[in-house]
């Protein structure tokens, strides 16, 4: 197949990642065969409770990328207000200018062609240090975090335990 | 994927000596495909994209990437000095980028002293050839970009006209129907086929790459612009294709060739859920005595506008026609009322179709 904008501006993102990555964050295509699908690991940012954990994730990149952003989603377990259970996470820089399914993003806030996966891995990082809880995906949890912030942060250090496999 | 995973990219620089030339390097790209500029034009708000990035930025959402200030395509201007930039650049790319890893290759195997001081002298002879070399690449890039400008000049005048009939066109393609939307292509030499949503994309993603290519100092021919779309066809079209089949998003819905019975099969269970759900909410209004799990209660007329009372069969069976003719998301449902509710739904649709 004839190599797109798409893939050849994935191509240098990703060279650039590998060259230049950013602390505690990989990321890379799952195999040669398809540039779309990339999985990333995070490390759970210091002096959080997520502290210590290391969090896969997958992204899937639309043919149009990048006039469109690619979605996220956890493949472990994370409790967070702005992660769905699903894994899906829901942050404004993964949302396209045109749709707001909150009504609260501004617009510099959100997805532009000028953003790259390096820069949505940084933020879901920062996002695991400072959630968000004016529009929670999971409620729960952002009501745990809200409410009762010590339970919250013991629910999230034993996932973070158990996907280690240490507990 | 014949591509291979290695780009030339401004990190090339950053394990030689001159890894200065990184953000150099970095400048000469579009923030948007990554790739050197290729045909750079400003915004009205000074940043610089490729014409094809960039038009296909606008066309997408009217916006420049870099700081969302709203932009028009008819504002954009070229940046030729950029492009000259990018063309010196490139020349000199492998060439200085050869003496940077050389010098690294005689740094790292070298010892110090004497022995470095040799090396030291051998790399500046080089150097000093390389530059003449370099000094006559320029010259001739020089003596080539005079060539292709006069070239371009007697091109352009036929070219500007295709740009300007294929704005013209652009203007009335969101409304004019199929067949002659499909005529249209067909009469640019453009694939008519697919769905609406797709020609419309696809006559956009056209109009992008002949504009682009109105502005470029190396135009190329249709043909290899036939094949551009081509591309564009196999991979967002089809992606266009698999969405609105899908019933992904909303606009879907507003497809003129929307399946709506499809559509209301294959939720089925979803609006019979809904509308249990409805019912339950209802009951206990106007039936305070009643149980809510009698299914056989006549439903509340307290949302209708007319009065009428409408019985419980009247009752399902306009939620399923209202279904059929037209799903609209949740909560559209609860305003009208269940006897009027498939017209004006209905009437709302041909609205919305004939405002685009």
């Amino acid at each position: 197949m004839a190599s797109t904008i798409a893939s050849r501006r994935l191509f240098h993102e990703y060279k650039l990642l590998t060259s230049n990555p950013p602390d505690g964050i990989t990321a890379g295509p799952v195999s040669e065969d398809d540039i779309f699908l990339w999985e990333a690991l995070i490390q759970g940012p210091d002096g959080t409770p997520f502290e210590g954990g290391i969090f896969p994730a997958e992204l899937k990149f639309p043919k149009d990328y990048p006039l469109n952003p690619p979605s996220m989603r956890f493949t472990s377990e994370v409790w967070h207000p702005n992660v769905y259970p699903t894994g899906l996470v829901c942050i404004s820089i993964l949302h396209a200018p045109g749709d707001d399914p909150n009504h609260y993003e501004k617009a510099s806030e959100r997805w532009s062609p000028i953003q790259s996966v390096e820069k949505i891995l940084i933020s879901v990082m920062s996002m695991l240090a400072e959630p968000n809880d004016e529009s929670p995906a999971n409620i729960e949890a952002a009501k745990m975090w809200r409410d009762r912030r010590e339970e919250f942060e013991r629910v999230v250090r034993e996932g973070v335990r158990r996907s280690l496999g240490v507990s | 994927m014949d591509s291979s995973f290695d780009v030339p990219d401004p990190s090339d620089w950053l394990e030689t000596p001159v890894s200065q030339l990184a953000p150099v390097e970095q400048a000469l790209r579009c923030q948007v495909c990554k790739d050197f500029f290729d045909t750079p034009m400003i915004t009205s708000c000074s940043h610089t994209f490729c014409s094809l990035c960039i038009r296909r930025c606008l066309t997408n959402d009217g916006r420049c990437p870099t700081c969302r200030a709203q932009d028009q395509e008819m504002k954009l201007r070229p940046n030729s000095i950029v492009q000259e930039l990018v063309d010196a650049f490139q020349t000199a790319r492998p060439v200085i980028l050869q003496l940077g890893k050389d010098a690294k290759a005689s740094r790292d195997s070298g010892g110090r002293g004497k022995k470095r001081k040799v090396d030291d002298t051998d790399f500046e002879e080089d150097e000093e050839d390389e530059e003449d070399e370099e000094d006559e690449g320029v010259e001739n890039t020089r003596s080539e970009r005079r060539k292709t400008r006069s070239q371009c000049k007697s091109h352009s005048t036929s070219h500007e006209m295709i740009m300007a009939q294929a704005v013209d066109d652009d203007k009335d393609g969101d409304f004019q129907p199929d067949n002659a939307l499909r005529k249209k292509l067909s009469d640019l030499g453009i694939p008519n086929g697919g769905p609406r949503a797709l020609l419309i994309r696809r006559h956009t993603e056209w109009i992008n790459l002949v504009n682009a290519n109105c502005d470029s100092r190396r135009p190329r021919t249709k043909r290899e612009l036939l094949h551009e779309l081509d591309v564009w066809d196999k991979t967002q079209g089809r992606q266009i294709l698999n969405s609105s089949s899908g019933g992904v998003s909303s606009s879907s819905v507003m497809n003129k060739d929307f399946d709506g019975a499809a559509w209301a099969a294959s939720h089925d269970n979803e609006f019979q859920s809904l509308i249990a759900r409805a019912r339950g909410k209802a009951k206990p209004k106007t039936e305070d005595a009643g149980g809510t799990d009698q299914p056989d209660v006549p439903a509340p007329d307290h949302a209708s506008g007319n009065g009428s009372r409408p019985d419980e069969s009247s009752l399902s069976k306009a939620h399923t026609e209202g279904i059929n003719h037209l799903p609209l998301p949740n909560g559209v449902n609860d305003h009208l009322s269940p006897n009027d509710q498939a017209p004006p739904m209905q009437a709302s649709f041909v609205d919305l179709e004939a405002e685009g």
